[in-house]
Formats: structure tokens, C-alpha cells, sequence
């Protein structure tokens, strides 16, 4: 049950009569009973007259996906199954960070007849959204009193990572053709592999010539080479506790996955096959399998409910989940951290097993204002923290050389700048034939 | 938001992922209706409204027998400083006690038990005789114990008109001005006034002879100066002492009214009773100074059960008068109250109604809050900014300058295109020949020198930026790359 401010309005006014009548008459007291008892009896048959509001069905049309920023229709049908009119205040309670528009509104519904509501949301945060509960106050035709009820509609969308740094695929991909075949890249070498014999032409390299074949047909034959291809990738994403920090407003985790979704983008084009794994402590994510057109929407779909844990990442596990994804040999990005030899320690102990079979990347975001700090020694506070800066510095360098003594690649890059970075590795890599 | 009268056809369904498919089943509810809540909070309504019906119960049973009064000398108050003992036997006896605690309701149970006016208590008294007054006395006895001063001085004449005896428990100095001014105040006893010591009698007062001897407290009395004189010459109707001891005064002769006026029972000392009698008023007043002597707790020892009740039993009603604040307000001028219109305060209850609406109004939420798991925000850059509170709280001047010097030194070594490798004395030497200062110079700004103060930290950290600047203008010219970018460039790829 609810009231109305129409009902407060309507007792603040009994104080005409029974000023009036208090004056005249000296009846003031009987004069409030009264009117107490009168206003009462309005809300009670208000009440009686109000339409129920538990016999409404509703019907939800949403969207499954939307981007991070991006702006949906969420539309809601309501059927009043009632015998009176539904007249009153619906409440759609969706969760705030759905960014719904407004969640509540006046509606009129006659008997046996439905009403559409649309909802803009325009989510803020990544992961699943939802709404459980609708709640309907209905008042009666004086509008004094109003029933209420909560009814259950659930309903979700799914806020996709925004994948931003899309705009920097591209130019990587013309890197990429560049390396291809396409390019008429006749050269042998590291990371070409042998594509197909054809006629010689004029302007070809003569170190190419395939004397074999040549003997074996009348013409000159020529070897052809493309970048190696079907090579696989794992990507490995920690969701750890340090992953949760946040570098520029931004999230250490939706860093890893701008990146992830560059790289994998990249390398599906490239041919490769690549593997996802969001893990801590047990798997939070995990993408296999998946090629072509369906890699990218199954890999945001896989991460788009994936959060930050309070959990040290268990770093010895790692060795047999890449196992576990692939026998051969493969190139192994880690979206993780890389801050203190303490806190790397589990990290360095780990990649001796990986680099040993395969090619490892360990990709790394560094603060921009630990740099910038570095630079500004105005005063006592800003010198100490300029020192601290350089220690923070430091550490992450001491870190990453002892990453590449134990064989392993190393990229560090500000929030903006690590997801073309990573794809920047990647292609260097493949261009050296190290996949 | 839109609310549009939607088309009569189905919505399109098929992106829909929530909704039932039928269309037209009702939603669950998920706020119980009114007879499910009944049915799941049935026991702590019904504790509730049991609660609600005993105190009822008890509240009316309380009002039935009146509540218990612990105020002193109260007819009902059966604690130890009460009355009701007293009063109790008194009613045994067929005495009518009334309990009021204002004057004009003393004067109406005055004239309901039939009694008093001046007449009537003047007439008996006279006829009776001195002696023996009190037997005679037809009017109600009014016991007037106001031991907060209540009573306002203006109105001890209508005191005085009250009835045909009265008993002052305790009275202090204006009241006894005011009604009895034969008799005046003695102070406290001479021995301890807690009950612990008995007086005995000492006089031809009935009652107090009766009594023999009764408990000590409160207040001692005498009768006054030029009364008593006269009395005690006049009377000689006792051998005690207690008038007999003031022969000695003035010895004018008086009025024969006045001759045998007072009388002096149960002295506590030189000169102080705790009972005195006077008949020289219109009414015969007796003053009794011990309360104690009346409550629960004392009225069984000595005699001063034999006491009370010769003293209150005499006639048919008592009225056990205790004065209280409403006999103040009588008198003052009108009260706020009096003067406010009686539409007033229900205008006040109305508004406090409206107040409880609106709050009903505003504070009723529209179904429940929507819970929502919220991401903890860690900033990125705390470990650097508490590590910089750690060296300066701690005063760390020469870790802090290590760490600058050596992110210098990385850097010098970059820029000159030394090896990884390089020891510092290869990038001293290297330093002092690009820029030409004395490698002893660069030597104490890059290690030798002892930071001994924080403007010593201040001023080597400004001396390792500066030769770093003026290497990287030796080496990249006059116009440098535009960043100052230490030797781990964002971006930078293995």
C-alpha cells in the first residue's frame, strides 16, 4: 500500500474546518475526528477501486549485446489482466550501472489491453546487466491511496567490451599483407614457408629457381614462399588481484582485453588460431576452438562477465593450461603485470617451462604518471616522489630483464599504447619466423 | 521515455530473451499479498496484538484499584514513608477519609461530609469547653500536610475557615502565622530526629496521654511568648511542666478566650513539643511536628498508632488534605493554555497527522532496492605515492637519491651509447667529455656526495636533471627530441 501527496494535501486541508468551525462553533476536536475518519474512508474505498496490480503480464524485447557506450533499446510490454483499469507509477528496476534513462514513469492501462514502454539504457560498465523486478503502484480513480506490488521479470544484456583500439587493425593488417604473399614477397627466408611452384618470369630472384622441377618440366619453375600460417596462439589473461588496478581510469583487465581482441583479430586474419584463457586461481575464461568471423564475437562474449578476483594468480598452473589448450608449438602471450621482483616471483618461476616449448610474450601496462612523475622535482613532496618513481621504474626494469634472460619477449606500454603495441610484437615475430 | 499505445499484434518477438512466450501468463509476484504475509508473520502479530490486549488488561485491572502513590503521608502509598496503614484503620473504625490535594477540592469534601464551616466548629468548641474540645467536635478533622509549600500565603484564611479541627503535619513558619499563630516554630529537636528516641507525654492532652510516649522527628514547636503566658497562669489546670514551666512570663491578664489556649505535649527539649494544641483560634488547630509518627513504617512503635488515631479518629470524616501544584495555578494569572483558542491544538495534532502522511508519502519506496556488485577502485600509481609518505616521514634522503641516481645514470648511459654494461666510471668519463665539465663535478653530483639535508636532496636532484638535460643537448643538438623519456619508453618493444 502507498499514498498519494494528493491524500496529504487533502488532511493539511482539514485545518479550514476545523479552524472555521473551532472558531465558531468551539468544535475543533470533534470537527479533526471527523475529518481524520472522513479522509480515511475515501482512502479505503480509493483502495477498493484501484486496479490490481499483480495481474499484469509483461513482456521484455532486448537486445542480447551492446558495446560499452553504446546506447540500446530495452522495450517493455505490459498486458493489464485485470477487471479494472491499471492507472499509476511503474517502476522498471534495472541495475544503475544499465544506465537506464529513467526507470520510472506514469502509465494507463484499460482493461484486457497492453501498453509498450521503451527504456534507453546506455550501460557504463562491462559485464552482464540485469533487471529482476518490476514494481507497479496503482491508485485508485480518486488518486488518494494505491496498491502495490513487485513482480518478477527478469531480464539481462550483455555490455560487451568496447574494443576502442579496433581503429589501429588497419593499419596492422596492411603490415600484415605486406608480410603476406599478396605483397609478392618472393624472398626465402625465416618465417616464409613454401607455398607453390609456378613459371619463372622475368624479374624474378634466380635464387629462387627450383632446379628439380625445372628438370622435371620444360620451363623454369620458381619457388613462391608465404609467412607461415596455422601457427597457434594462447592468450593467457590474468585476472588476479593486481589486475584490478587502475591506470588511467582504466582497469588493468580491459587493457588485457583491448589487447586481446587487437591480437586476436590480427592473427585470425593472419590465419593463425588463437586460444584465450582469462585465468586466476581456476579458469574465469576460456575461448578454443574458434575461427574466422565467430573468434572475435565468442571471445568478447567469453570475457564480458569477467572481473577482477582478489586472488594471487597462480602462476604454476599456467604450464599445463597451455598444455592442456596445445601440444605444439605456439606463441604464448601473458596479459599480466609486471611491478616488483616480489611480486613477479611466481611469474619467473613459471616461464622456464614455457619458453622451453614455446614462444612467450609478456605484455605489461605501465603508468603514465609514473614516468611524467619522474621528471618534476619542484619541492620536497615532489622530489621524494619522483625518487619513488625511479624505484617503481627500476623494479619493472630489473623485472623485464630477467624476463628476457629467461627467454621470454617483453612489452610494457601506457593503457592507450599496449594493445598496437602487442600486435606491433606480434608481427615482428612472425615476420622473424619465430611463431 | 515513451509511453505508446502499442499495436494490438504482438510485439516482435525473437530478440527478446526474457518474457514469457505465451504473452498473456501473469507475471510472479514477488511481494506477498496480504493473506500470504499474514500467513508468514501469523506468530509476531499475533505476539503483537497479545502484548497490545495484556497491557490493556493490566492497564485497566492498575486503574481499577488506582495507582500506587509514593508520595509521603499518602493515604495509598503503602511504602514505608506512606499512609495507608493509617488510613486503613481509620476506615475500620468509621472514619471517612478523603484524600484531596487542592483547597477548593478540601473545602468541597468539607462541606460533603457536613461539616465545618466557623459556626458550627466555634459553637462546639464553646459549649464543650476547653478541655475537651476535640470530643465534641462534630465537623470533619482536616489534616493539611504540605511539606513543599504549595499553599499560598493569600488563602491560610480559607484554611482557617476549612472545618472544625485541623491538623498541620509539619507546617512551616508562615503557614503557622497564617492559621495557628499561637504556636510558632521551635526548630529542629535537640536529639536526633530519625525516629530513634521517644518523648513522652506530659500533658493532659487525651490523645497524648493515651499515647504515653511517641517516636522523634521533623519539626519541634512552642506555643508563642504572650500566649502562653497567659495560658499557663491561667489554666493551671496541669501539674506537668509544659506549660507550667512558662509561669514565669509577663503575667498580664488577657481575655478568658485565650486563658487556657495552648497546650505543649511530648517535649524534645528546652522549650520544644512535638505536639502543640491551640484553641485561641476560631478553629482549635493542633500542630503535629513528628510526620513520621503517621507512616507505615513508625506507626506501630511507641505510641504513635494511640497518637494518630486519638488525634484523627475524633470525628466521623477526615479529609487528608496535601496540597499541590494545581493550588499554585489557581492562583496565578490565566496560562498560555487559558488564553490560546481551543481549535489550537487539534490544528497541532492535524498538522502532526499531515507531517506522519507526508512522511508515508515520501518515504514509501517503489519496490525494493536493486542491489548491484560494485568493482573496487584501486588507484595504480598508490604503491609510488606510498612509497614517496615512506621516505619522507622516514627521513630516507640517501635511498630516494640512489633511486634518482641511478635512473640518471641508466639514462646517461643511453644517451651516450654506452652498453647495458657500462660501469659508472665509463659514464662519468663519458659525461664530463660530452658536456665538459670536470668528471670530478659530475663524479660527486652522481655519487660521491652525501645528501645531509633535504635541501642538499633538493639541490642534487636538480643538478642530476640539469646534466641530463645538458647531455641530451651535447648529444641530440639544440633541439632535443621533444620527451624527456627515461630508458623505459612507454611502448617500447622487447
Amino acid at each position: 500500500m502507498a499514498i498519494s501527496g494528493r491524500f496529504v494535501l487533502l488532511v493539511a486541508l482539514g485545518a479550514v474546518p476545523v479552524v472555521v468551525l473551532g472558531q465558531a462553533y468551539d468544535l475543533a476536536g470533534v470537527v479533526l475526528g471527523w475529518w481524520l475518519v472522513l479522509c480515511v474512508l475515501l482512502g479505503i474505498l480509493d483502495l477498493c477501486l484501484a486496479g490490481s496490480p499483480r495481474r499484469v503480464s509483461v513482456e521484455r524485447a532486448l537486445p542480447m549485446r551492446v558495446r560499452l557506450g553504446e546506447t540500446v533499446e530495452a522495450e517493455l510490454y505490459l498486458t493489464n489482466s485485470g477487471r479494472r483499469t491499471l492507472r499509476g507509477v511503474i517502476r522498471d528496476a534495472w541495475q544503475p550501472s544499465a544506465g537506464a534513462a529513467t526507470t520510472r514513469f506514469g502509465m494507463s492501462i484499460p482493461r484486457g489491453e497492453r501498453r509498450m514502454v521503451s527504456v534507453e539504457l546506455r550501460p557504463f560498465r562491462r559485464g552482464e546487466r540485469r533487471v529482476e523486478q518490476l514494481s507497479i503502484r496503482s491508485f485508485g480513480p480518486l488518486g488518494l491511496w494505491a496498491r502495490q506490488a513487485s513482480l518478477i521479470a527478469p531480464g539481462r544484456i550483455r555490455v560487451l567490451p568496447p574494443f576502442v583500439s579496433r581503429k589501429h587493425l588497419p593499419s596492422r593488417l596492411a603490415r600484415l599483407r605486406e608480410l603476406d604473399g599478396r605483397a609478392s614477397v618472393m624472398i626465402r627466408g625465416q618465417g616464409t614457408e613454401f607455398d607453390s611452384l609456378r613459371e619463372y618470369v622475368r624479374g624474378d630472384d634466380v635464387r629462387s629457381i627450383d632446379w628439380r622441377a625445372t628438370a622435371r618440366r620444360d620451363e623454369v619453375m620458381v619457388r613462391t614462399w608465404r609467412p607461415e600460417r596455422d601457427r597457434r596462439i594462447v592468450i593467457v589473461i590474468d585476472t588476479g588481484r593486481t589486475s584490478a588496478a587502475r591506470i588511467d581510469n582504466e582497469p588493468r583487465l580491459d587493457t588485457a582485453f583491448e589487447a586481446t581482441l587487437l591480437l586476436s583479430a590480427l592473427a585470425s586474419a593472419a590465419g593463425d588460431r588463437v586460444d584465450v584463457l582469462a585465468y586466476d586461481r581456476r579458469t574465469r575464461a576460456r575461448v578454443q576452438g574458434a575461427t574466422g568471423p565467430a573468434l572475435l564475437s565468442a571471445i568478447v562474449d567469453a570475457l564480458a562477465p569477467v572481473e577482477p578476483e582478489l586472488l594471487e594468480m597462480d602462476w604454476s598452473s599456467i604450464p599445463a593450461q597451455v598444455r592442456q589448450i596445445t601440444n605444439q608449438r605456439a606463441l604464448v602471450v601473458l596479459l599480466t603485470s609486471i611491478e616488483t621482483p616480489g611480486s613477479s616471483h611466481g611469474l619467473l618461476a613459471a616461464l622456464p617451462q614455457l619458453t622451453q616449448r614455446h614462444t612467450v610474450l609478456v605484455a605489461s601496462v605501465t603508468d603514465p604518471s609514473t614516468f611524467a612523475a619522474v621528471t618534476v622535482r619542484d619541492d620536497r613532496t615532489s622530489t621524494y616522489i619522483a625518487a619513488a618513481a625511479e624505484r617503481a621504474l627500476l623494479d619493472t626494469a630489473r623485472v623485464s630483464a630477467a624476463v628476457r634472460q629467461l627467454g621470454a619477449e617483453v612489452v610494457t606500454g601506457a593503457p592507450a599504447d599496449l594493445p598496437p603495441a602487442v600486435a606491433d610484437a606480434y608481427l615482428a615475430l612472425k615476420a622473424a619466423g619465430r611463431l | 521515455m515513451t509511453a505508446t499505445q502499442a499495436a494490438p499484434a504482438a510485439p516482435t518477438p525473437g530478440v527478446g530473451v526474457g518474457g514469457p512466450a505465451g504473452g498473456q501468463r501473469v507475471a510472479d509476484g514477488a511481494t506477498p499479498t496480504v493473506r500470504a504475509f499474514f500467513k508468514q508473520w501469523s506468530f509476531w502479530v499475533g505476539a503483537g496484538v497479545f502484548v497490545v490486549l495484556a497491557s490493556l488488561v493490566l492497564l485497566l485491572v492498575r486503574g481499577g484499584t488506582g495507582a500506587a502513590d509514593s508520595a509521603p503521608l499518602s493515604i495509598t502509598s503503602p511504602a514505608p514513608g506512606g499512609s495507608q496503614a493509617l488510613a486503613e484503620v481509620l476506615r475500620q473504625q468509621g472514619v471517612t477519609v478523603t484524600a484531596v490535594n487542592t483547597l477548593d477540592a478540601a473545602q468541597a469534601a468539607v462541606a460533603a461530609a457536613g461539616g465545618g464551616g466557623n459556626g458550627g466548629g466555634v459553637a462546639a468548641g464553646g459549649a464543650a469547653g476547653p478541655g475537651r474540645a476535640l470530643t465534641a467536635a462534630t465537623g470533619p478533622t482536616v489534616l493539611i500536610y504540605d511539606p513543599d509549600e504549595y499553599l499560598p500565603g493569600d488563602r491560610y484564611d480559607e484554611v482557617s475557615a476549612l472545618g472544625a479541627r485541623l491538623v498541620l503535619v509539619q507546617p512551616d513558619i508562615f503557614e503557622l502565622e497564617g492559621v495557628a499563630p499561637s504556636i510558632s516554630l521551635a526548630g529542629p529537636p535537640t536529639g536526633p530526629a530519625d525516629n530513634s528516641t521517644t518523648a513522652t507525654a506530659g500533658c493532659t492532652l487525651p490523645a497524648a496521654q493515651a499515647a504515653g510516649s511517641i517516636t522523634i522527628s521533623g519539626t519541634t514547636y512552642r506555643p508563642t511568648e504572650g500566649a502562653a503566658g497567659t495560658g499557663s497562669t491561667g489554666s493551671g489546670s496541669s501539674g506537668s511542666s509544659s506549660t507550667g514551666s512558662m509561669s514565669s512570663g509577663s503575667g498580664v491578664p488577657s481575655s478568658i478566650a485565650t486563658a487556657q489556649a495552648v497546650t505543649a505535649c511530648f517535649e524534645t527539649g528546652g522549650n520544644a513539643y512535638s505536639v502543640v494544641e491551640s484553641t485561641a483560634g476560631t478553629v482549635p488547630v493542633t500542630v503535629l511536628g513528628s510526620p513520621d509518627v503517621l507512616t507505615n513504617e513508625q506507626i506501630t512503635t511507641a505510641g504513635n498508632a494511640a497518637l494518630a488515631l486519638g488525634l484523627l479518629g475524633q470525628s466521623d470524616s477526615l479529609v487528608w488534605y496535601t496540597p499541590s501544584a494545581a493550588d499554585v495555578l489557581a492562583n496565578g494569572p490565566p496560562s498560555l493554555g487559558a488564553l490560546t483558542p481551543g481549535w489550537v491544538t487539534p490544528l497541532i495534532l492535524l498538522l502532526v497527522v499531515v507531517f506522519i502522511a507526508s512522511a508515508v508519502w515520501r518515504g514509501r519506496r517503489l519496490g525494493p532496492v536493486v542491489v548491484e556488485n560494485l568493482p573496487v577502485i584501486v588507484r595504480g600509481n598508490e604503491t609510488v605515492t606510498g612509497r614517496a609518505r615512506l621516505y619522507a616521514r622516514s627521513g630516507a634522503r640517501l635511498r630516494a637519491l640512489d633511486a634518482l641516481r641511478i635512473g640518471t645514470s641508466g639514462r646517461l648511459a643511453g644517451m651516450l651509447g654506452l652498453p647495458r654494461r657500462a660501469t659508472l666510471d665509463e659514464i662519468i668519463l663519458q659525461t664530463s667529455a660530452a658536456t665538459g665539465i670536470p668528471a670530478a663535478d659530475i663524479a660527486s653530483v652522481l655519487v660521491n656526495r652525501l645528501p645531509s639535508s633535504e635541501a642538499d636532496l633538493l639541490a642534487l636532484s636538480r643538478q642530476l636533471a640539469d646534466v641530463e638535460r645538458v647531455v641530451r643537448q651535447s648529444v641530440y643538438g639544440s633541439a632535443p627530441p621533444t620527451s624527456a623519456a627515461p630508458s623505459t619508453t612507454p611502448s617500447s618493444t622487447h
